[in-house]
């Protein structure tokens, strides 16, 4: 269960994700919508010098969440 | 005031933190007093009258969700994560965060506490301790063999409180008792009987000692007249079904349990005799005498049961306690060279026998006590060839770290000259580096940058005393205390960065000289 680079289905659009989601529509409203979502462009959005904001925040959480055993 | 405790690590360090919270609510009766903890240890907190709200932190979902393949932990993981942010309440007065990892950083950030005591991010993403004994944890999590101190009063060092009643908290009730009582008799055995409960795992594989172990143990138990009662959960019950095999009496609990239950059961047993893992922290608060066997990376100062009169069995290798039981190159021989003998000795000496360990144990045996500070500290029942040491770095400690802020004391005496002592050497460095640093600083005052000759022998130092730590001994400790400190400063502001420094190389040069008399 627990391989961050485990591969998945093709992935959704920022676009595409948010649709339909308020929660996530707020939290990507700083990501292009054209961009498909994937887990390096949250990490990008979260590197260290970039704002530390909602997304950031959560990107490290979840980043979190998949490397703990 | 409104004061968030977040503990989102294991049921054991949550119950590690009722002594902090005990004495937070004497100190400010006030306050409105939360605690973010993993949903599922809710009942370890339930009534606890120090907290007036218990927000769930509901990790499994969470770690279920952000374990989906990419596309739907990116989406579905992300959405739960956004649910659970939205409903936290922010703004706290003051956060405490003793979880130094990615996690409690970025939770500190998202409640936005006024203050933070302990993990955090900085706004450029680097995750820090702030605080002096949070700083001074972050040294034991690196180096625990030197560690003189519980984590339970680190906690309260941390917030500079102290609870009102030493010892751990947890809620028992007659309903608890009663239903552990219930279940007792269904497996066959009486409430009123000389049970003693025996946890066969434990949290992480590395610190288990063989079931086979816990099996002889027993059986010698069940010869002279006790029955054991194996505890534990769901996934542990082959390990306590194996050990129990052919005890006669032997009664298996595990995964029938419910965390109350479990409290309940435990109240009906004289002792207990485990692993390394939460349910010793359950019995030490309820008074509930334990023998603990310590394995791997595991190390009765740190975590050991916090109940004066309980007993600690570590290894007498030379790598225990480690800091990486995963990559063990001795194939955890930790795990075999504490045995049946030993425990059983051990177990003796807690019914209150006069006793010592066999010839050649591999063991060593350490008892709990309280100093005179109210501390929980261990004394050795065999030989310890760190006891002095770790004592006189306690005394050094205790003086140069305030609790709950910054440098206390005023800098002792140097030592004598030609006084031979493994700080000595340390405090020579530290001397040159606190020179130099005051001298930068007073240029900066004076508006004068520092010239590349002091930087260059600032450095210098600084490598210097790094090295001599990282070679081992009784320095290591205060090298990691230095290295760790200062990182929460922000690098914009230099003066301040040096202060820092200045003034973590001053705390530490204060443990080295009250330190080194006791070497």
């Amino acid at each position: 269960m627990n391989n961050p680079e485990r591969p998945g289905p093709a992935a959704l659009s920022v676009a595409g994700a948010k649709a339909g989601n308020p929660a996530l529509s707020r939290l990507m409203e700083s990501l292009d919508p054209d961009a498909p979502l994937t887990l390096d462009l949250l990490r990008e959005h979260a590197a260290p010098g970039n704002p530390l904001d909602e997304l950031a925040l959560l990107t490290i959480i979840l980043d979190y969440l998949r490397a703990a055993p | 005031m409104r004061f968030l405790f977040i503990q989102i690590l294991a049921l054991g360090d949550l119950i590690l933190t009722t002594p902090a919270l005990a004495g937070l609510r004497v100190f400010h009766p006030e306050a409105g007093i939360a605690v973010l903890a993993n949903q599922a240890f809710a009942p370890a907190l339930h009534g606890n009258p120090a907290v007036d709200r218990f927000i769930p932190f509901p990790y499994r979902r969470l770690y279920q969700a952000a374990n989906l393949p990419e596309t739907e932990a990116v989406t579905r993981g992300l959405a739960d994560l956004a649910g659970f942010a939205a409903a936290l309440p922010r703004d706290w007065d003051r956060v405490y965060n003793p979880n130094f990892n990615d996690m409690g950083g970025a939770l500190s950030r998202l409640s936005r506490g006024r203050e933070v005591v302990g993990s955090d991010l900085t706004p450029g993403g680097a995750l820090v301790m702030r605080g002096d004994w949070p700083a001074y944890m972050l040294g034991v999590i690196a180096e625990k063999t030197l560690n003189p101190f519980h984590l339970a009063d680190l906690h309260c060092l941390a917030l500079g409180v102290r609870p009102p009643r030493p010892g751990l908290v947890w809620p028992l009730s007659e309903e608890d008792r009663r239903e552990a009582a219930v279940l007792l008799q269904s497996l066959g055995a009486g409430a009123g009987e000389n049970l003693v409960g025996i946890q066969v795992g434990a949290g992480r594989g590395e610190r288990c000692w063989p079931a086979g172990h816990f099996r002889e143990l027993a059986l010698r138990l069940a010869a002279r007249g006790f029955r054991p009662v194996f505890l534990g959960i769901e996934s542990e019950r082959p390990q306590a079904l194996e050990a129990a095999r052919g005890v006669p009496g032997a009664v298996t609990a595990a995964g029938l349990t419910r965390l109350p239950v479990l409290g309940g059961l435990l109240s009906h047993c004289r002792a207990l005799i485990s692993n390394d893992t939460g349910t010793i922290h359950l019995a030490a608060a309820l008074g509930v005498p334990n023998l603990t066997i310590m394995l791997a990376g595991a190390s009765p100062w740190g975590t050991g049961p916090y109940l004066p009169g309980s007993l600690a069995l570590t290894s007498t290798l030379s790598c225990a306690p480690c800091n990486d039981p995963r990559s063990c190159p001795r194939g955890l021989a930790c795990r075999k060279s504490i045995t049946p003998g030993d425990a059983w000795a051990a177990w003796r000496i807690l019914e209150g026998r006069e006793g010592t360990l066999p010839q050649g144990s591999g063991a060593r045996l350490h008892q709990a006590f309280r100093t005179p500070e109210g501390l929980l500290s261990w004394r050795p029942l065999s030989p310890d060839p760190e006891a002095g040491i770790r004592t006189a770095l306690g005394r050094g400690w205790l003086a140069a770290l305030r609790p709950g802020g910054g440098l206390a004391a005023p800098p002792a005496d140097p030592p004598p000259p030609g006084e031979e002592s493994p700080l000595a050497g340390l405090d020579r460095l530290l001397t040159g580096n606190i020179e130099i640093l005051g001298e930068i600083l007073g240029g900066l005052e004076r508006g004068l940058a520092p010239g590349p000759r002091q930087i260059q022998d600032l450095l210098r130092g600084e490598d210097e005393i790094r090295r001599l730590g990282l070679a081992g001994g009784p320095a290591k400790p205060l090298v990691l205390y230095m290295m760790n400190r200062p990182t929460e400063v922000e690098a914009a502001n230099p003066g301040e960065e040096l202060a820092a420094r200045l003034k973590a190389a001053l705390q530490v040069r204060i443990v080295a000289r009250l330190a080194a008399p006791g070497l």
